[in-house]
C-alpha cells in the first residue's frame, strides 16, 4: 500500500471526535435566544467554517477502494491460467482503518479463488482456451459498503453439502427440506460445519470463505453467501462505515428520537385511518397500486404501547420505506426534519442488535438510534 | 492489617454498592466515574442492557450489574437518585460503564487477601475472589470474563 496513505490514524480519529464535538456546540449555539437578528451572520459563517472543516476531515480519512484492487490486477497477472477480472466500484470510498485491515484478507481471499480455478483446469485438462471470470462489484448503502466476489470456479455443490450434514447428524433430513439452496450454502459458515474435508473438490474455497469471515467480522462485518442468476455461488462481503454521513429523517416513537437513512426512505405520508385495511389480518394500506404492509413502530421496536393515545385521531403518520426487494409503511407517532447525521457504531457489544444500525448524537447532545428497515417485512 | 509496601501482588480495588451488598473491581479496570446522564435505552436487547450514553461524542453501552450477578432489584432499597453512578471501563477494546447504587471508596489488598477457594459459594460465574474483612463481605467481580460473555450473548 501507498507509503504516504499511511496517516496516524489515531490522531485522526481524535481530530474527528472534535470536530464532532465542535459542531454540537455550535448546534447549541444556535439555539441560543441572545442570539437574534443581528448575530445572525457571525453564526452562518461559524456554520459555514464547522461545516467545511468536517468534510475535509472526513475527506482525509476516505480513500478509494482502487488502492486495494490495485493489487487484484497483479494477481490475476501472475496467475498461469487465463482468467478475467471485472471489477465495479473502483471510486467508492472507505475509511483508511477499514482499508488497511481489509487489504490482505481480500486479496488472500482473491489467490485462493484463483487456484480453486488453476487447479479446476488441471483435474479438467482441458486444451480448450475458456477463460474464467471473477467479478468483484462493490458498492454503498448507507453505512456499509458491499463487496460481491463472483467467480465461475469449482462449484460447491449443496447436495453434497446436504449429505454432510445427514452424515454428521449435525441437521435431520427433515430440517433439510425445509431449508432453501441458500441457507444450506451458508450452513458451511458455521465453526461446528467442517465441511472441507468432506467436500473434496472445494475444499480450498470453503476454507478461504470461512478465513475471510474471520478477519471481516473482526472489523464488525459480516459476511454470507448467495446464488447468483448465472447459479454461481456469490460471497457478500458487509463492511460498516465507521464515520459515515448520511441524510436522515428524524421520527418519534414512544418519545424517543429515532433517526431513518433517507436512501431507505420513498416518502412520508399521512394515511386516514379509513385506508388501513386487513389481509390475513395484519395491517396493510394501499401505496402507489401496491398493496404494502402497514407496520407499527412499536411493534418493530418492541416497545410497550399502552393503551392506543389517540384513537380520536382520524390520521397516522406513516414512513414508506424500500428494503431493497420491497416497500412496507412504517407507522411513527411523529414524523420531524431531515438532517444530516453522524453515524455511530453501538458498540462491539450491541453492533448486532435487531432493527437497530447505529446511533447518532443531535444537536443538543441527545442520542438518536438509527433504525435498520431492512428486515421490516 | 500492616502491609508491606513493596508487595508486588498488592492492587487496588474500587468497592461499590449493589443493593444490599457491596462488590469490587480492580481500579486499573475503571476509568472514570460519572454521575449518571441521560440514558438512552435500546430496543430489542436483553434485560442487562441500560441502554447507551453520550460520553463526549462517543455512544457507550449501559450494563446493569444487578442483571447479570442476579441480585435482587428493590425499588425501595434505601439509596437516593444522587447516590448513583456509572463506572466507565475499558476491558480489551469494549468500552462500557456500569450503574452502581452507591460508591465505597477504594481498597488496596495483597494476593492472599482475597479468597478464590469460596469463590463457587457465590451464585455467579463472574466473581473470581472474596474479600472478608470483619463483617464484610466483597466479591471481586471478574469483568474480564462478563465483557467476553456478553459480546458473545448478544
Amino acid at each position: 500500500m501507498n507509503k504516504k496513505n499511511n496517516l496516524d490514524l489515531e490522531n485522526l480519529d481524535e481530530i474527528m471526535d472534535l470536530v464532532g464535538e465542535l459542531l454540537i456546540s455550535k448546534s447549541r449555539l444556535e439555539t441560543l435566544e441572545a442570539f437574534k437578528d443581528q448575530d445572525r451572520d457571525i453564526l452562518s459563517q461559524l456554520d459555514r467554517i464547522t461545516g467545511e472543516l468536517h468534510d475535509k476531515v472526513m475527506k482525509v480519512r476516505m480513500i478509494p477502494l482502487a488502492n486495494i484492487f490495485q493489487e487484484f490486477n497483479q494477481i490475476i497477472k501472475a496467475s498461469k491460467t487465463d482468467i478475467e477480472l471485472d471489477i465495479e466500484g473502483k471510486d467508492i470510498e472507505v475509511d483508511r482503518a477499514v482499508i488497511n485491515k481489509l487489504a490482505d484478507p481480500l486479496s488472500q481471499f482473491l489467490k485462493s479463488l484463483v487456484s480453486n480455478i488453476e487447479e479446476q483446469k488441471i483435474q479438467e485438462n482441458t486444451k480448450e482456451e475458456i477463460t474464467e471470470e471473477i467479478s468483484i462489484n462493490a458498492y454503498k448503502t448507507g453505512n456499509e459498503v458491499i463487496i460481491e466476489f463472483e467467480d465461475d470456479g469449482k462449484m460447491i455443490y449443496s447436495d453434497q453439502l446436504k449429505e454432510i450434514m445427514l452424515e454428521n447428524n449435525i441437521l435431520s433430513k427433515e430440517e433439510l427440506e425445509k431449508m432453501s439452496k441458500e441457507e444450506i450454502y451458508n450452513l458451511i459458515l458455521k465453526d461446528n460445519i467442517s465441511a472441507e474435508k468432506a467436500a473434496e473438490d472445494a475444499g480450498q474455497k470453503i476454507a478461504a470463505v470461512k478465513s475471510i469471515k474471520k478477519d471481516i467480522e473482526a472489523i464488525n462485518g459480516d459476511l454470507y453467501l448467495e446464488l447468483s442468476e448465472d447459479n454461481n455461488l456469490k460471497t457478500v462481503i458487509i463492511i460498516p462505515l465507521k464515520f459515515a454521513i448520511t441524510e436522515a429523517l428524524m421520527v418519534k416513537v414512544d418519545g424517543d428520537l429515532f433517526a431513518i437513512p433517507l436512501e431507505m426512505v420513498s416518502e412520508t405520508k399521512r394515511i386516514p385511518n379509513s385506508k388501513i385495511k386487513k389481509v390475513k389480518n395484519e395491517d396493510v394500506i394501499n401505496y402507489r397500486e401496491n398493496t404494502i404492509p402497514l407496520i407499527d413502530s412499536y411493534d418493530f421496536l418492541n416497545f410497550n404501547k399502552e393503551v392506543e393515545s389517540d384513537s380520536s385521531a382520524s390520521e397516522i403518520e406513516v414512513v414508506i420505506v424500500n428494503t431493497g426487494k420491497k416497500n412496507a409503511a412504517l407507522r411513527v407517532d411523529e414524523l420531524l426534519n431531515q438532517q444530516d447525521i453522524v453515524v455511530k457504531s453501538l458498540g462491539e457489544l450491541l453492533s448486532n442488535t435487531k432493527n437497530i444500525a447505529g446511533a447518532t448524537i443531535i444537536g443538543d447532545g441527545e442520542i438518536a438510534l438509527i433504525i435498520d428497515v431492512r428486515e421490516i417485512a | 492489617m500492616s502491609k508491606d509496601n513493596n508487595d508486588l501482588s498488592r492492587k487496588q480495588y474500587i468497592t461499590f454498592s449493589l443493593g444490599q451488598e457491596r462488590y469490587g473491581i480492580e481500579l486499573n479496570e475503571g476509568k472514570e466515574i460519572l454521575l449518571p446522564p441521560e440514558i438512552t435505552r435500546v430496543p430489542n436487547t436483553p434485560d442487562y442492557v441500560n441502554g447507551v450514553i453520550n460520553l463526549r461524542g462517543g455512544v457507550i453501552t449501559i450494563l446493569d450489574f444487578k442483571d447479570i450477578l442476579g441480585i435482587e432489584k428493590n425499588k425501595n432499597d434505601g439509596y437516593k437518585k444522587e447516590e448513583k453512578r456509572i463506572i466507565i471501563t475499558t476491558i480489551g477494546n469494549i468500552t462500557s460503564g456500569f450503574m452502581v447504587d452507591q460508591m465505597q471508596g477504594i481498597l488496596t489488598l495483597a494476593g492472599e487477601d482475597i479468597e478464590k477457594e469460596n469463590k463457587n459459594e457465590m451464585k455467579s460465574e463472574f466473581i473470581k475472589g472474596i474479600y472478608t474483612e470483619a463483617n464484610n463481605v466483597i466479591p471481586i467481580i471478574d469483568l474480564k470474563r462478563l465483557i467476553s460473555s456478553r459480546k458473545e450473548a448478544i
